[in-house]
């Protein structure tokens, strides 16, 4: 029976004029959209490629190791198109060294900072107000509507229980709601996938049937939530209003409100007390460096039986930052040990302060990070936000993929920071100066930033607690829906 | 004969359940927005007190020496907006602190003051509530103003009567202008009373800004009053008309405000942060420029180059959105507010403007010390000045250093600013109204 209901209902939704439109305006605003997005993707990709061509010569001017510092450009996620979630606000490039621990304060914008300012443009943007709205559209009637037209009493008459009327018009409905979505998806999809530029892995379109699915749990949950409406209401055009109001609210109101609270109420460290420790550590390195390179001119000074004065200030380049002796050290080749034995002595704690720093700050990030979770949990409650940060995750741009990236530049930081050691260089002459070198740094030998290549289940984990929330959803609104259904009276 | 139709419309309003619910939550949010943002102000104003007292610290600590000036490193603060409640215009995300460098080149626009980049938010100001809610409230009242008086077999009865049909619409439209007015002047009014009994007040210039985005908000929700009224009077089905128009409604509202920052990557083209860094020192290394002071000017061109071209990008993206009502709205509150984009190109110029006072007061100081070369300016040191990297230890009166102040721009230049986003509020509403009149004019009532 419910076979039957279900394929009654799929007719008679399509052969409404809300299907004509709903597809219409999921094909045309998706792929207007698409093409927009996937505009927006290629110039990314340039600006992410002429980086890398940046990098590559950067390389190469390196004339001693204590010069080397990692410049990592984040590439583009293709299925940023999908939700481009924080990569245009956070920035794409990355720099830290071995005693530069990377945080998420770390990275660093070359597109103009004050686009990310507003709202980010997606498809789920579009999508998350289009689909929501059409599921409400084919669902606001379907009880109520029927009473009306007297269609539903002789339904009930029939030997048929409340539950297998309802699964039937979830199943047709639903099903007639979702194919305007789907249709749209996929052209969106296609055109994504025909630019020669997007060349999508077997585990990137894995992740894409996952955003198809996230997008179809999401409109079968305003399909539902339409349908305990309509069975709750008299009159189909009470059931109108009633489904507006909730769409209005999942989709603009709460979100805003949501955010907008949560960042009121759960405040941030103040930024002045955060540079306040950063000056005392970087303080305190100085000092120490300072101390230390005294010690050493004086030193040096006694074993040529004067006071002398080693170097001179000006030939410190950057001093704590960067340390190097460079150029002028070739007047002074016989202080090599000295040197030598200096940063051997101080590059550890150089690191050490790093991650002081590094420590700091991510208290800072905790701090932010906290405000964007309470936020997305609070959010889960209404639908949307939980959609929009699913599709986020699966594409790989929410925040949990930023952590992520940190993380993993932070082992290739250690890893490097344990070659440089191991290798010696700390302790080499290399280190601080290119004296008798012909040319600069080979840095063929030098550990390259190994690529990131999450697998799809850490791509599901981050989107993990919002599907449940949206399955949470579904269930949610089917229960109400068969509760206020069964206690209807339909005579 | 039209006050009897306006009676009757606004008493069906009066009666309806998606009235009670758009004005409770209209009015509502208008209200809450203003009470959280007093308590944010409030914060946000300590933040830049503490800015600016360290800016004049800073100026105090290096006013003992002419020399110490002309290498001093300052951050200007901008003042948060008294308006932002209104029309916030994002300013929350764009930057509030110039830097200026050891050569008084400005360096950079950062944002400071505890915000947090991670998470995006629009703030519930006047903006957010009527261009998003009003709108919609106004296609709810009128989606079945045709269609479903059609459905409900009442139309025709009423076109019986001797009623032009213009008047009808006229009715139909004026309700629905008092019914939509209403939760906004209300919440309006509500939010200025929350601040100013328990915030800090409006400012004196407050008032007519608050008018022009007021009445910004209600000729956009007026525009969309006129749309919903079009959609019904092109449908014979009310569930259409709202459909239709609600798709319409996300175009205008979501999808071209939005869409349209992409535009501005499109239609100017920015160079990256590290090209212009590059174009900034390639400036100063150039060899056929002659003369250090040349080579200055020539890395602050670079340097007002750059940031005009991000102003520029930004500005034309949102431009670029004008078509949709919502836009225009956001675009005329900010320039009455002086808040987002318009607010910081104020920023961005008087950063430049104080800047070059600031290089013209040492000049000044500096000529009336008998060695007084400075680092400025080379080319004009006397022989009796010594070398031209002696620098001045001549103190300097402290209250003469000029400080940086943000002043907003006058009544008349806001106005100047709202105009076009204004005239684009009018012409949507002339569209609409004519397409609702001739659909109308046309309606098979039977």
């Amino acid at each position: 029976m419910i076979r039957v209901i279900a394929a009654k209902e799929f007719l008679t939704s399509l052969l409404t004029w809300r299907f004509g439109l709903a597809v219409s305006a999921s094909i045309v605003l998706l792929s207007v959209s698409a093409v927009v997005l996937r505009a927006d993707y290629d110039r990314r990709l340039d600006a992410h490629e002429a980086e890398l061509a940046r990098i590559r010569a950067d390389l190469e001017d390196i004339n001693f190791f204590a010069q080397l510092e990692e410049t990592v450009s984040r590439p583009p996620s293709p299925l940023s198109v999908f939700s481009v979630g924080l990569e245009k606000r956070m920035g794409t490039i990355l720099r830290f060294s071995h005693a530069k621990v990377p945080t998420m304060l770390t990275w660093k914008k070359e597109t103009n900072p004050l686009v990310a300012a507003f709202p980010p443009f997606d498809l789920a943007t579009v999508a998350g107000l289009l689909f929501s709205l059409m599921a409400l559209f084919f669902a606001f009637d379907a009880v109520s509507g029927e009473q009306e037209g007297n269609t539903l009493k002789l339904m009930a008459a029939n030997r048929v229980a409340r539950w297998q009327i309802l699964v039937g018009k979830w199943l047709g409905g639903g099903a007639c709601s979702l194919l305007p979505a789907a249709v749209g998806l996929l052209l969106a999809t296609l055109i994504l996938a025909g630019s020669p530029r997007v060349s999508l892995s077997g585990a990137q379109w894995l992740r894409v049937g996952l955003i198809f699915a996230t997008v179809l749990l999401y409109a079968s949950a305003f399909y539902l939530a339409g349908l305990a409406v309509s069975s709750r209401a008299r009159q189909s055009g009470t059931a109108l209003v009633a489904c507006i109001s909730l769409w209005a609210g999942c989709t603009i109101v709460a979100p805003t409100a949501t955010a907008y609270v949560v960042g009121e109420l759960l405040p941030l460290p103040p930024e002045r007390e955060l540079k306040a420790q950063w000056e005392e550590i970087n303080r305190r390195l100085t000092e120490e460096f300072w101390n230390g390179f005294h010690e050493m001119e004086y030193a040096y000074g006694r074993q040529r039986g004067r006071e002398y004065s080693l170097f001179g200030k000006s030939a410190m380049y950057g001093s704590v930052s960067v340390g190097g002796f460079a150029g002028v050290f070739g007047l002074f080749r016989d202080a090599a040990p000295m040197v030598t034995d200096y940063y051997e002595r101080f590059e550890p704690r150089r690191i050490a302060a790093g991650q002081d720093i590094a420590e700091m700050e991510d208290r800072l990030v905790q701090a932010r990070t906290r405000q964007v979770r309470v936020s997305g949990g609070v959010g889960r409650l209404f639908v949307a936000p939980a959609f929009r940060n699913a599709v986020s995750a699966l594409a790989g741009t929410d925040l949990h993929s930023f952590e992520e990236f940190i993380a993993h530049a932070r082992r290739h930081r250690a890893a490097l920071a344990d070659w440089m050691r191991e290798q010696g260089h700390f302790t080499s002459v290399r280190f601080f100066s290119n004296v008798d070198q012909d040319k600069g740094v080979d840095t063929s030998r030098v550990p390259r930033f190994p690529d990131y290549r999450p697998s799809v289940a850490t791509f599901l984990g981050g989107a993990g607690a919002d599907l449940a929330a949206l399955l949470a959803a579904n269930g949610l609104a089917f229960f109400l829906g068969l509760r206020w259904f069964v206690r209807r009276e339909v005579g | 004969m039209l006050g009897v139709l306006v009676w009757k419309e606004l008493l069906e309003h009066l009666r309806s359940l998606r009235f009670a619910v758009s004005f409770g939550t209209i009015a509502v949010l208008f209200v809450l927005g203003a009470a959280v943002w007093n308590l944010r102000i409030a914060e946000e104003r300590k933040g830049y007190r503490l800015g600016v007292e360290a800016y004049e610290e800073t100026i105090r600590d290096k006013a003992d020496g002419l020399g110490k000036l002309h290498s001093l490193a300052q951050h200007f603060w901008l003042p948060p907006g008294g308006l932002t409640f209104a029309g916030g215009g994002y300013s929350r995300s764009l930057p509030n602190v110039a830097v200026t460098d050891q050569s008084n080149l400005v360096k950079g626009f950062e944002q400071r003051a505890d915000r947090n980049p991670l998470l995006f938010r629009f703030d519930p100001d006047w903006v957010f509530i009527a261009g998003m809610l009003g709108t919609l409230m106004a296609l709810l009242l009128t989606y079945d103003g045709v269609a479903g008086e059609k459905e409900r077999g009442c139309l025709r009865q009423l076109l019986a009567n001797r009623v032009p049909r213009d008047q009808v619409l006229i009715a139909k439209y004026l309700a629905g202008l008092a019914m939509s007015a209403a939760p906004i002047l209300t919440g309006a009014v509500g939010a200025i009373a929350v601040i100013q009994l328990l915030g800090e007040g409006l400012p004196g210039h407050g008032w007519p800004a608050l008018a022009g985005v007021v009445l910004a908000a209600l000729l956009c929700v007026s525009a969309f009053l006129w749309l919903g009224l079009w959609a019904s009077s092109r449908t014979h089905n009310s569930a259409l008309a709202l459909l239709a128009s609600l798709v319409v409604w996300a175009l205008l509202a979501v999808f071209l405000p939005q869409a349209g920052v992409l535009a501005g990557d499109h239609l100017v083209e920015v160079p990256s942060f590290t090209e212009a860094r590059r174009a900034t020192w390639d400036a100063w290394g150039n060899s056929k420029i002659q003369g250090h002071e040349e080579r200055l000017r020539a890395q602050q061109r670079a340097q007002r180059h750059y940031w005009d071209l991000l102003l520029h990008q930004v500005e034309v993206a949102r431009h670029a959105a004008l078509v949709s009502p919502v836009a225009a709205l956001s675009l005329a509150s900010e320039a009455f507010t002086v808040t987002g984009v318009v607010r910081h190109r104020e920023f961005v110029e008087q950063t430049h403007e104080h800047r070059r006072d600031f290089e013209g007061f040492l000049r000044r100081k500096g000529d009336e010390g008998p060695v007084s070369a400075h680092r400025l300016d080379p080319d004009h040191v006397k022989p009796e000045h010594g070398p031209w990297y002696q620098f001045s230890g001549k103190p300097v009166p402290q209250e003469e250093v000029p400080r940086f102040q943000f002043r907003p721009p006058s009544q008349r230049e806001r106005l100047d600013a709202a105009l076009i986003p204004l005239l684009v509020l009018v012409i949507a509403n002339g569209v609409c109204f004519l397409g609702a009149y001739f659909s109308f004019r046309r309606y098979d009532v039977r």
